[in-house]
């Protein structure tokens, strides 16, 4: 496994800081003038957050976009230019329909439906609404959160989808790809109608709480300056069904293939020049 | 020994540093019994003293446990920590790569401490770095680039190795990884030990420094040397 360097870390911290002042990631050439180190030094430091699971840098295939998970970007919407930082994950780096509130204070987007539950832990002690909208129906949608737990959301049928199976997510260089079609649904007929025109989308739903729990057990403590994505194997597998990774086989739960990561996701791993920052671990 | 958080600590006192060319002091700090705060009160008196603004914010732990559920935490650890005492080498190698446990820690009052000259911070030590200390350094926001001057009260005599360096090292070296300098230092004996260590470390402080426990501890000169030099270094 490798581990981040010390620079990396500091300029994880100052995306991270700079959001959560902000609202908005910094520039590259801000990074660079912020740690005093050369532009290289800050990409190929991009280059491992991306890898880590923190960051995904503006790429060809998001450039110049009018809608972000199907609904329509505001007007003063600036997407960042290519090689930038287009998600701090799990906040977006542009205005987007995912507004979230803190303590009634709005200058952040979420990034993907997956995300939001568990943003919560970067403000702690404060209460965090995402406020979005049903990628159907258009109806309203709220999660409150404090200390990185779902308190509460709107409307109580709410269901999370996830677009794209985890042996697929390196199928192009492309890490936002990923979160594209993480949308929001109010309800599970509110999907199934969306699916009917949608049936190229692979498709797998969770619930906002098991979503939570899993966002808890591998992303927690992203403010932290030495954290990494961790993955406890064993603790995956003993609460395999409260974290939302089940399927059903006559009654016999098994853990969805979705959730699984395969060859072509580790060879492309590699090919496309990422080492393994995520740390596997037993609990 | 019980105490109570004194709500005035958090009124800063004095003017900031803008337009009066004052030092504008951040002293942040876990206390668990009491004596930690007593020396960050003696440290922000002996700052107000020179003309500082200082200001102080208390780390509190989400949950305050017993120490016997704190140190359990750690207690897989300790016959390698105790053999690291006698082997140098082998120390460095542990205090660079050993895992620190972490607390989850209430919301500070200050968490962005940019607007401040220099910034303190203290805790106990528990065998190394307490653990909402070591929280509180991993998620503290615009500390990059700032001075900063570390202190703590530990049970024993200031033992080189047991004491000081066990603390020091770890949490000097997390503080430069985030781009802050150390450049103060203030380890004071709280002559205080919750599992009752305190007979021991009597008889260790007469063997090594043939002086009393009471020669090291808060309100000791040795202590006050300790701030007196603690607050010279951070204000040069």
């Amino acid at each position: 496994m490798a581990k981040f360097s010390d620079t990396t870390k500091r300029i994880k911290k100052y995306i991270y800081d700079s959001v959560i002042e902000t609202g908005f990631a910094p520039k590259i050439n801000e990074i660079v003038d912020e740690i005093k180190v050369a532009k290289e030094v800050v990409l190929s430091s991009l280059h491992d957050l991306e890898g880590g699971v923190i960051v995904a840098l503006q790429n060809e295939a998001h450039a110049n976009i009018k809608t972000f998970m199907g609904e329509k970007l505001p007007k003063d919407s600036v997407i960042p230019d290519i090689g930038e930082i287009f998600y701090a994950r799990p906040f977006s780096n542009f205005m987007n329909h995912q507004k979230v509130y803190v303590n009634g204070e709005q200058k952040w987007y979420a990034e993907c439906a997956l995300e939001c539950v568990g943003l919560s832990n970067f403000f702690p002690g404060k209460e965090v609404i995402v406020r979005s909208v049903c990628s159907y129906t258009k109806d309203p949608v709220e999660l409150v959160g404090r200390d990185g737990v779902l308190l509460d959301y709107k409307p109580k049928g709410l269901l999370i989808h996830v677009g794209k199976p985890l042996r697929r997510w390196l199928d192009e260089n492309d890490l936002i790809a990923p979160c594209d079609n993480n949308r929001f649904f109010s309800s599970k007929d509110a999907y199934l109608e969306w699916h009917e025109s949608n049936k190229e989308i692979t498709s797998c739903l969770i619930q906002p709480i098991q979503a939570n729990r899993m966002i808890r057990m591998i992303a927690y403590g992203r403010p932290r300056f030495d954290y990494r994505l961790r993955v406890p194997i064993l603790k995956m597998i003993a609460q395999f069904h409260t974290i939302g990774i089940t399927k059903s086989l006559m009654g016999i739960p098994y853990i969805n293939p979705f959730w699984l990561p395969g060859p072509k996701l580790i060879r492309n791993f590699y090919k496309f020049k990422y080492k393994s920052f995520i740390e596997l671990g037993l609990w | 020994m019980s105490y109570e958080f004194n709500k005035n600590l958090n009124k800063p006192e004095g003017n900031n540093s803008v337009g009066n060319g004052k030092k504008k002091i951040l002293i942040s700090y876990f206390s668990r019994t009491g004596y930690t705060e007593t020396l960050a009160k003696s440290i922000g008196n002996e700052l107000k003293s020179r003309e500082c603004s200082v200001v102080f914010d208390q780390i509190r732990p989400n949950v305050l446990y017993s120490w016997l559920r704190e140190a359990s935490r750690d207690f897989p650890k300790y016959p390698f920590f105790g053999l690291t005492l006698f082997i140098p080498p082998l120390r460095r190698l542990y205090l660079r790569h050993y895992h620190q446990i972490e607390e989850d820690i209430q919301p500070m009052q200050y968490s962005n401490v940019g607007e401040f000259d220099r910034v303190c911070i203290g805790g106990p030590k528990w065998a190394t770095m307490s653990y909402p200390v070591a929280r509180y350094l991993q998620t503290v926001r615009g500390i990059t680039g700032k001075k900063t001057g570390i202190f703590t009260t530990f049970g024993g005599p200031p033992l080189n190795v047991f004491e000081i360096e066990m603390l020091d090292y770890p949490m000097t070296r997390l503080i430069e990884r985030i781009g802050a300098e150390v450049v103060a230092r203030s380890f004071v004996s709280s002559g205080y030990h919750e599992p009752g260590l305190m007979p021991v470390f009597g008889v260790i402080s007469r063997l090594r420094y043939f002086k009393p426990m009471e020669y090291f501890t808060l309100g000791s000169d040795y202590a006050n040397d300790s701030i007196k030099n603690f607050c010279d270094d951070l204000l040069k």
